[in-house]
């Protein structure tokens, strides 16, 4: 789990390009834009190298010690992370798996959207367009988790924003007590921003009356968003190109562009240090860090500084990172949402010499079972087993770190010692198989079920047949003709499992909201406990 | 609604040599992927770049950063003038274009996107030396012709005539520093082929533009902003 470091600098590469045929069908271009997505992830970010840019060369070939199930528990019979193509056909995976974290509660309305977020006792469901629009509440869905064994969809957000889809934008900020996301259709957005006061979390009020709404939308691109720690500014990101807008929220009846830059060619999610100085922004096959202080302290010419970027093979597509200290020293968590590559850490201390202190995989995603993860995930549509929102118990000396691993469900680690990280619990939830886009028009899983193939995968897999740790044989299983029509045999698990004391509320696109419980032999909320994603 | 001279294996098929074209890129890029050895390093680099063509990739791509959100500001403002949004769209593209090729160069060479030293190149140029070239502290501009946060935020808040006057405003003051800056290049003995190419079509779009918002502010009867 704490592999050697392997980093090595100043290699050139030359970029190949690979083209897709001319393909004919909506389904097909679908495929097609995910794949290119990643293509030129590959291609465009495999930049030279030179003092600012680190490789970590390494393919990890350990997985995190699995959890011992307590007593209650139904736990996974196969690999760790895997739910098998026989278990999916079976209708075994209908319920679930889970190792002392259990269930207290869930409310499934639509289906959860692509991320969503949580304040107090209140969860905030990312809507996805246009499926949402057909919703009885239309708009990002507002859950009350006050009795969490009773969990209740009391109303829903309905400005333009978050009609139009939230995808990777819904956040909070607890200081200011704000939410905010922008509107993105399908995998790219513009120009809709919306900001709400949640003081009362179950009755969120509408802020920025004038800005970012149909009649005057804001100037900026995003796919993914998220606040700066003081909550007075309010990054839009991503994908391609990789722009960065900062939009200033200091007055949220009034939000406004006040920078805008293009660091690389794809952006994506990000994390930001605690003193709101430091970007560690997605770059898709690393991250690319950044200075951002000039726009934090309110610069009246703000210019934001490329300081370093990190580039490894091993897991592809960034999602997001949570800067945290550990023993006095700042660290970055960051996770990859495809290509197996789990979550990293790294020792930051010295953000241009970086140091690789540990990783984090599931036994399903080791190079030696990625073609068990395609058999597996094959007709399960675009993921895999991946991890994609992560959250620590308090950003100071964390105790706990739990994501949200797509089909592998919400898997929950202890990380008081960098050295000995290992998994505690999990909780896969019971399958919604056979849901469709009348039940669940918000479910990304049940829309992109249209594909069977784990498409995202593709890149790791080829490198673990290329080197031979994967075998082709041993991809093929029963479920190996589903090229078209998955059947939404696992759920996917994309939002940040948040810790409410020895509970954690997370949401999944096909099951929704979920209010789960920790074991108390397995962890111990410390007393100054303060859920973080970054 | 089925398509009857279709057959019903073909979307199957293509769908399935789909699955076999990507699982072959992906060994393909897979295989290439794996060689980080060193020896291949090297190989493709048969240029170097001069110091002002690394600070005027670097430094022009931010000021042009700010061009473009000028632009994308007033063509999200209500109520503009077709003419004057035509205008930014124009800019937006053209500006857009030029980053990703400056960029691209410091991508290519492995040059960070930014710059320690903001103008250095300029100051270091001899004839064309600008007073704003090395900034004190963070309250001056790094470059001139920029329009502050403040400003930027103004800009967004207004609609119709005065999104348009204050547009053309800031638009005018920072194509002026931009045609300078590229002005600075092209005249740079440092500055390679590529960079002087790029500076003189610079040079050529702005002064256009410059000439359009002139007289559209004119027509507007408002004056352009002291430099």
């Amino acid at each position: 789990m704490t592999p050697e470091r392997l980093e090595s600098s100043g290699k050139t590469r030359t970029p190949r390009k690979t083209r897709a045929t001319a393909l004919r069908r909506r389904m097909h271009a679908a495929t097609c834009l995910l794949a290119g997505a990643t293509l030129a992830s590959t291609m465009l970010v495999a930049a030279p190298a030179n003092a600012g840019n680190h490789w970590f060369t390494d393919i990890s070939e350990t997985a995190v010690p699995k959890a011992e199930c307590g007593p209650g528990s139904l736990p996974e019979p196969g690999l760790q992370g895997d739910v098998s193509a026989e278990d999916r056909l079976s209708g075994r995976s209908k319920r679930g798996y889970h190792c002392n974290l259990t269930k207290l509660g869930n409310v499934t309305g639509g289906g959860g959207g692509i991320v969503s977020a949580s304040f107090e006792h209140c969860s905030y469901t990312g809507s996805l367009f246009p499926g949402n629009n057909f919703m009885p509440q239309p708009g990002v869905g507002i859950v009350s988790a006050k009795d969490p064994r009773n969990p209740r969809i009391v109303g829903s957000l309905t400005d333009t924003a978050m009609r139009a889809g939230t995808w990777e934008t819904l956040k909070v900020n607890k200081k200011r007590k704000l939410l905010a996301a922008t509107g993105v259709p399908f995998v790219w957005g513009a120009g809709f921003f919306a900001v709400y006061d949640i003081s009362d979390c179950e009755r969120p009020k509408l802020l920025n009356a004038r800005g970012g709404g149909l009649a005057h939308p804001i100037p900026f691109t995003s796919h993914e968003g998220g606040w700066s720690p003081d909550g007075r500014t309010y990054w839009a990101s991503g994908i391609a190109p990789g722009h960065l807008s900062a939009i200033d929220v200091s007055d949220p009846r009034n939000p406004r562009v006040i920078w805008q830059g293009l660091h690389s060619f794809l952006g994506h999610g990000f994390g930001i240090s605690p003193d709101g100085n430091r970007m560690y922004l997605s770059n898709m096959m690393g991250i690319t860090i950044l200075d951002i202080s000039a726009v934090q302290r309110r610069d009246p010419y703000p210019q934001v500084r490329h300081v370093a970027a990190y580039h490894w093979p091993d897991g592809q597509l960034n999602q997001h990172s949570i800067p945290i200290t550990h023993g006095g020293k700042p660290y970055v968590i960051t996770a990859d949402e495809g290509g197996s590559g789990g979550v990293k850490i790294f020792d930051v201390t010295r953000v241009d010499k970086p140091r690789y202190a540990a990783q984090l995989k599931l036994e399903i995603n080791l190079p030696e079972h990625l073609d068990t993860q395609f058999r597996s995930s094959m007709g399960g549509s675009l993921f895999g087993s991946n991890p994609h929102y992560c959250a620590v118990d308090r950003p100071t000396d964390p105790t706990a770190l739990a994501c949200s691993w797509e089909s592998s469900g919400i898997r929950v680690f202890d990380i008081r010692d960098l050295d000995r990280i290992r998994e505690i619990a999990y909780y896969n939830p019971p399958a919604q198989k056979g849901a469709t886009v009348l039940t669940r028009p918000n479910s990304p899983h049940v829309v992109a079920s249209i594909i069977g193939v784990p498409a995202i995968e593709f890149l790791s897999l080829g490198m673990s047949l290329a080197n031979g740790r994967a075998k082709l044989h041993e991809m093929v299983g029963p479920r190996a003709g589903m090229v078209v029509g998955g059947d939404v045999s696992t759920d996917w698990c994309f939002s940040p499992p948040e810790f409410r004391g020895n509970k954690i509320f997370v949401t999944c696109g096909d099951g929704g909201f979920y209010a789960l419980e920790l074991s108390s032999r397995v962890y111990t909320p410390p007393p100054d406990q303060d859920s973080y994603l970054g | 609604m089925t398509d009857s001279r279709r057959p019903a294996w073909l979307p199957l098929a293509g769908l399935a040599s789909l699955a076999v074209l990507l699982l072959a890129i992906g060994v393909v890029v897979g295989s290439v992927w794996r060689p980080f050895a060193s020896d291949d390093a090297g190989a493709t680099s048969p240029k170097t770049l001069s110091v002002t063509d690394i600070g005027f990739a670097q430094d022009m791509s931010m000021h042009h950063d700010q061009a473009i959100l000028m632009a994308r500001t007033v063509l999200a403002a209500p109520d503009v003038d077709p003419a004057i949004r035509g205008l930014a769209d124009q800019i937006l593209v053209a500006q857009s274009a030029e980053n990703g090729t400056m960029r691209g160069w410091l991508q290519l060479f492995g040059i960070p996107q930014t710059s320690e030293t903001p103008m250095a190149w300029m100051s270091q140029g001899g004839a064309h030396a600008h007073d704003g070239a090395t900034p004190g502290s963070p309250r001056d501009a790094p470059m001139p012709g920029l329009a502050s946060a403040d400003e930027m935020g103004r800009l967004s808040t207004l609609r119709g005539d005065e999104a348009e006057t204050l547009f053309l405003q800031l638009m005018i003051r920072h194509h002026r520093a931009g045609i300078e800056m590229a002005r600075a290049a092209y005249n740079d003995p440092r500055s390679g082929q590529a960079t002087k190419q790029l500076a003189l079509s610079m040079i050529g779009d702005q002064g256009n533009e410059l000439g359009q918002m002139t007289m559209a502010l004119r027509e507007r009867g408002k004056e352009p902003l002291p430099e």
